[in-house]
């Protein structure tokens, strides 16, 4: 939201991949803002790039990527110049992520209680603050104490001596605690147990429990509801919805399906071919899409309520990668486009309140 | 114009050329089986060429004159004399000149000479058992995969009890009781060597004919021979001719239609199994064999080495590199040349081949590529 | 199924393979047609022909075969495994087996430490850098160590540190043997070492394990390189999984993501490749055994192979099928307490 806070900007990032058969040019110069406890939503088909862009604010590119160009600054800091122990320690405290197949994500030869306990036990010191607190105010921590940000547990550790055992049992604690708050039932059985035993929607919100144990100022869910089932997916949102009210967060939502991102989304940023070409608030991008891109996915979702003849596509496919279309990467499919539209690759500018385009043809008409 | 089938097959095989092309270029990449492939090559180039760049006449002991020639029982060496021996093949012998560059064994040939004549004698043997067995294993395996039941658990019961001994000591005692000759040594090592392939191509088996392009294949009865169903329609046409159907005496004629029909049927179900074999899945499963069997090839030259090294050779003065080390046995501290040569050319071409096939391996492993 | 039924599921199978392999060990040491005469390790030169069928007579070789057979399993169920040749003296098979394993064992658990402790982390370290320096040059080692014949090694280790240190004067290992002072120690186990360490003689287990140190490293040398590809192999398919990514992700350090997390998965295959190693190196590394003179059951079963010895042979192969047979059962049951995923 306009006025907000910016907690990370991405800025023109290029991203490429060596392979074999030549260089995937899978970012072209993305330009992405998220704001402080805002909902954002990257959509776009599978293979636009949006996974990449998530991963590269992470630092988990795979050995063969690199990126090119381009700056990604959080809470003001580029964060591509730091070391890879400094980007360690940024997923350790700010980011946190959940990703798509819980099966394949979690460690299928640990309990969950090892793949909890181990994200509370990274920040000792919180540990041991709490534990103190406890031990003084009487009265027994519970997660979401530790959520709030405002509360401001870090500060000098008194020479207070806790013991081991001490700090295991309220890991312990906390880990039962953000079970119960993602809604599983019967903590303490769940955290014996390995993750073959559980339902994907438990594996699923074990991931959310995970991540959530960081206390991130942003959190980033890439494509959580691609790989479980419709009634799990609504629950799934249904928690996070609950979550956003609760945490302090940002969340970044990645999906490629538009109504998860209606569904919960403050802002939708959609991704075409390794850009951002629109962004906007939920009810604008619905409302108007100004993106030729956007328009048309907007006719392709079928109308429960109208009859419809033909179902309504894009014509093309999806640009190839290695030898992508010079330009704007969309202007081969596109109905309106023009000759300048092969020659430079357009960048978001804002066209209306709260919304922006990267369209050459769409900026002289607001 | 081709066929639908033709047209489909080179597009497949464009495929595999492309798929090649790749795995060299992996290949090329790695340095240590850029490395292992050209040593390789030259053993091989060796082995094709010992036998005319040095006359074979050299491997016939003549030993000298003051042994009486023949296998001098009681070996001192001819240039020990009753002296210690210090390192260094640079040792005259008394009788001549001559400068051995690697020494000379206990019959005063050459080192050298008897190690290049002893490597084709090596690697020819080493190629023949590691083809007979992968072959055999391989076949068996595919057997045993494809067929399953009952014929499945044989194999596995009698692969299992070879299993069950180390390499070596099963082909000690064959080679002790079948004698010692070249062939029954090969035959030995043969029969040791062959059930690891069973498994290997089973496991292979079983996993593709799981795969969802063998069910497809068959039910799109793309695999199902048209020879087949033209001969069955054939027969038809020619047998209503014969038999007309009103006849009622001869009624009893069409159980015998049937009959035939039934076999033509089983048949052309085993031609389209064969077809889907040897066409689809063989192809696609033979890769951990051909890593397997390069890497066996060490494998197999070093044990049949060490077979000749415990004295299982023919011939005592046979030029092989096993043979050479057991005679340098008893004097290794006096004349150590002999067992550290022939040994480390052992070694080396033993890591050659190793190389190229751990190589392989990394590189044809599907989940490691890109 | 419940553990203990798939064990006796096991051991019923154990017995079949059992009886198939003395079945095949049998024919082969008593009835083939180009092998040795069963009745040469009991005469000697000076025999006269009707000696010599007397003692064919007492041992019963003149019998058919399958009465042979029959003779023997009754006698092997009741634990007599007939006398071995003269090469041995005399004395019974299971006794001349029993009292030469001991030293095998010691070998082999040496061997064995030292092939995990070097093996594990050079696969490791393989996997982590892979295709960089350390992954080549871990895998030159690996590699020379799985292509060095045997019988070579043994004797560079031999002529290095025996012979050579000898001559310059450098305090030398032993060449040969377990122990450089039989008898000094009362016999409680049959292992040098641990007799000297029960009799509180400190001098004899040094030597002991002085006399160790060549075989057992020779041994090992061979099967890390084996250990170290298979450990790397899987260490770098289990990089690649998803929960890595996840782990990487929490923040976590990247030792810890490879010791906790990386490290449980990919060593199951290499826990079944240990176990098929133990098991062969307990039935003897015959020409280890032969080259360093240890006393050990892979030597004796080379001296009785070339004597065409068939009561020890069939002993001694017997006892091989069963050590490797227990070998895998035991492997397999390792393997359920390290995945809990598998259940039988």
């Amino acid at each position: 939201m306009k006025g907000g806070k910016i907690i990370i900007d991405v800025r023109n990032l290029k991203v490429n991949f060596r392979t074999y058969r030549g260089e995937v040019k899978a970012l072209n110069g993305v330009d992405l803002k998220l704001y402080e406890r805002e909902v954002l939503s990257l959509v776009g088909e599978s293979g636009c790039g949006k996974s990449v862009t998530a991963l590269t604010i992470l630092g988990l590119l795979a050995d063969n990527a690199y990126v090119l160009d381009g700056e990604i600054l959080f809470k003001g800091e580029d964060i591509l110049k730091k070391s890879n122990e400094d980007r360690r320690i940024l997923r350790m405290s700010e980011l946190a992520t959940v990703f798509q197949d819980p099966m394949t994500y979690l460690n299928p030869v640990l309990t969950i209680d090892t793949q909890l306990k181990e994200v509370f036990m990274l920040n000792k010191k919180l540990l041991k603050q709490a534990v103190i607190v406890q031990k003084s105010q009487g009265k027994k921590m519970i997660f979401t104490d530790l959520l709030s940000r405002e509360k401001k547990f870090r500060g000098e550790s008194p020479n207070v001596k806790v013991s081991r055992a001490e700090i295991k049992k309220m890991a312990k604690n906390l880990c039962i605690g953000i079970l119960r708050s993602v809604k599983m039932p019967d903590p303490e059985r769940i955290l014996r147990q390995y993750p073959f035993e559980l339902s994907g929607g438990m594996r699923q919100r074990v991931m959310i429990a995970m991540a959530l144990a960081r206390r991130p100022s942003v959190f980033i869910a890439d494509e959580i509801t691609t790989a479980v089932d419709v009634t799990i997916q609504a629950q799934i949102l249904h928690l996070l919805r609950e979550l956003r009210d609760k945490i302090d967060a940002s969340i970044l939502i990645i999906t490629h399906d538009l109504s998860v991102a209606a569904e919960i989304a403050d802002r939708i940023a959609v991704m075409y071919g390794g850009n951002t070409v629109e962004v906007a608030t939920t009810k604008e991008i619905f409302k108007n899409p100004i993106h030729p891109y956007t328009m048309m996915l907007m006719k392709a979702i079928p109308n429960v309520k109208k009859p419809v003849g033909r179902l309504a596509s894009i014509p093309g496919t999806v640009p190839e990668m290695i030898n992508p279309p010079s330009g704007c990467r969309f202007h081969p499919r596109c109905p309106s486009a023009k000759d300048e539209c092969a020659m430079k690759v357009p960048k978001l500018r804002e066209v209306a309140e709260n919304h922006e385009v990267a369209c050459y043809q769409k900026w002289s008409q607001s | 114009m081709k066929s639908n089938s033709a047209k489909a097959r080179t597009g497949e095989w464009k495929a595999r050329w492309a798929d090649f092309k790749y795995t060299l270029y992996l290949l090329r990449r790695n340095p240590l089986v850029l490395a292992g492939s050209f040593m390789a090559l030259f053993f091989i180039i060796l082995s094709l060429l010992a036998n005319y760049i040095i006359d074979p006449n050299l491997a016939i002991p003549t030993g000298y004159p003051e042994s009486g020639g023949g296998y001098p029982f009681h070996r001192s060496y001819m240039w020990s004399k009753g002296h210690f021996i210090n390192w260094g093949p640079d040792v005259r012998l008394h009788e001549g000149p001559e400068f051995f560059y690697l020494g000379t064994d206990g019959w005063g040939r050459d080192l050298l000479k008897m190690i290049i004549l002893a490597i084709p004698v090596d690697m020819e043997n080493a190629i023949i058992i590691t083809l007979i067995a992968s072959i055999f294993g391989t076949l068996l395996g595919t057997l045993a995969g494809y067929a399953g039941g009952v014929v499945d658990e044989a194999i596995l019961r009698v692969t299992d009890i070879f299993f069950a001994f180390p390499a070596l000591v099963l082909a000690l005692v064959f080679a002790a009781m079948f004698g010692r000759s070249i062939p029954t040594l090969r035959l030995a090592i043969i029969l040791v060597w062959w059930p690891p392939y069973v498994r290997l191509m089973r496991g292979q088996i079983l996993s593709e004919k799981e795969k969802s392009y063998v069910e497809a294949l068959k039910a799109l009865g793309a695999a199902y021979p048209k020879t087949f169903i033209r001969i069955q329609e054939r027969f038809d046409v020619v047998f209503d001719k014969i038999v007309p159907l009103r006849a009622g005496r001869l009624r009893f004629l069409l159980i015998f239609q049937r009959v035939i029909n039934g076999i033509l049927d089983q048949l052309a179900l085993l031609g389209m199994h064969l077809r889907i074999l040897f066409r689809h899945i063989l192809l696609n499963s033979i890769y951990p064999v051909l890593v397997q069997a390069t890497l066996d090839f060490g494998g197999v030259i070093l044990t049949f080495s060490a077979l000749m090294f415990l004295g299982f050779s023919p011939s005592p003065s046979l030029p092989e590199l096993g043979n050479l080390a057991s005679d340098g046995y008893s004097h290794v501290f006096d004349a150590p040349w002999l067992m550290v040569f022939s040994g480390l050319t052992m070694l080396i071409i033993a890591l050659a081949f190793n190389l190229v096939g751990d190589g392989l391996r990394d590189v044809l492993d599907p989940k490691l590529r890109r | 199924m419940k553990l203990y039924q798939y064990v006796i599921r096991r051991l019923i199978l154990m017995i079949f393979v059992l009886f198939g392999v003395s079945l095949i060990v049998f024919y082969l040491a008593r009835g083939f047609p180009t092998g040795i005469d069963p009745v040469a390790p009991y005469i000697h030169a000076r025999m006269t022909a009707e000696q010599i069928a007397e003692v064919r007579r007492i041992h019963g070789f003149d019998q058919p075969l399958y009465i042979q057979y029959f003779y023997w399993v009754r006698d092997a169920l009741k634990g007599d495994f007939g006398t071995t040749g003269v090469w041995a003296n005399s004395r019974l098979a299971i006794d001349v087996f029993l009292s030469s394993f001991p030293y095998t064992v010691q070998l082999s658990v040496a061997a064995i430490i030292l092939t995990v402790a070097i093996g594990i982390p050079l696969g490791i370290i393989s996997a982590i850098k892979n295709n960089r320096l350390p992954d080549h040059i871990s895998r030159i080692i690996a590699l020379t160590g799985y292509s060095t014949p045997s019988y070579w090694f043994g004797f560079m280790l031999q002529l290095v540190f025996f012979y050579y240190f000898l001559i310059w004067g450098l305090p030398h290992l032993p060449s040969s043997g377990a122990s450089g002072m039989e008898g000094a120690v009362p016999l409680v186990t049959g292992m040098p070492i641990l007799d000297g360490l029960f009799a509180g003689n400190l001098e004899y287990t040094l030597d002991a394990i002085a006399h160790l140190i060549l075989p057992a490293f020779s041994l090992a040398f061979i099967s890390l390189g084996f250990l170290a590809r298979i450990v790397r192999a899987s260490m770098l398919e289990v990089l690649r999984q998803d929960y890595i990514t996840l782990a990487r992700s929490k923040g976590l350090k990247e030792r810890v993501v490879i010791y906790r997390h990386a490290m449980k998965n990919a060593l199951i295959p290499a826990v079944t490749l240990t176990g098929i190693f133990f098991a062969m190196l307990l039935g003897g590394a015959m020409i280890t055994e032969y080259v360093f003179n240890w006393p050990g059951v892979g030597r004796l079963s080379l001296l009785a192979v070339f004597q065409g010895d068939s009561n020890f042979i069939l002993v001694y192969t017997l006892a091989l099928a069963l050590i490797v047979v227990i070998a895998n059962l035991a492997v397999d049951i390792v393997y359920v307490f390290l995945d809990p995923r598998i259940k039988y």
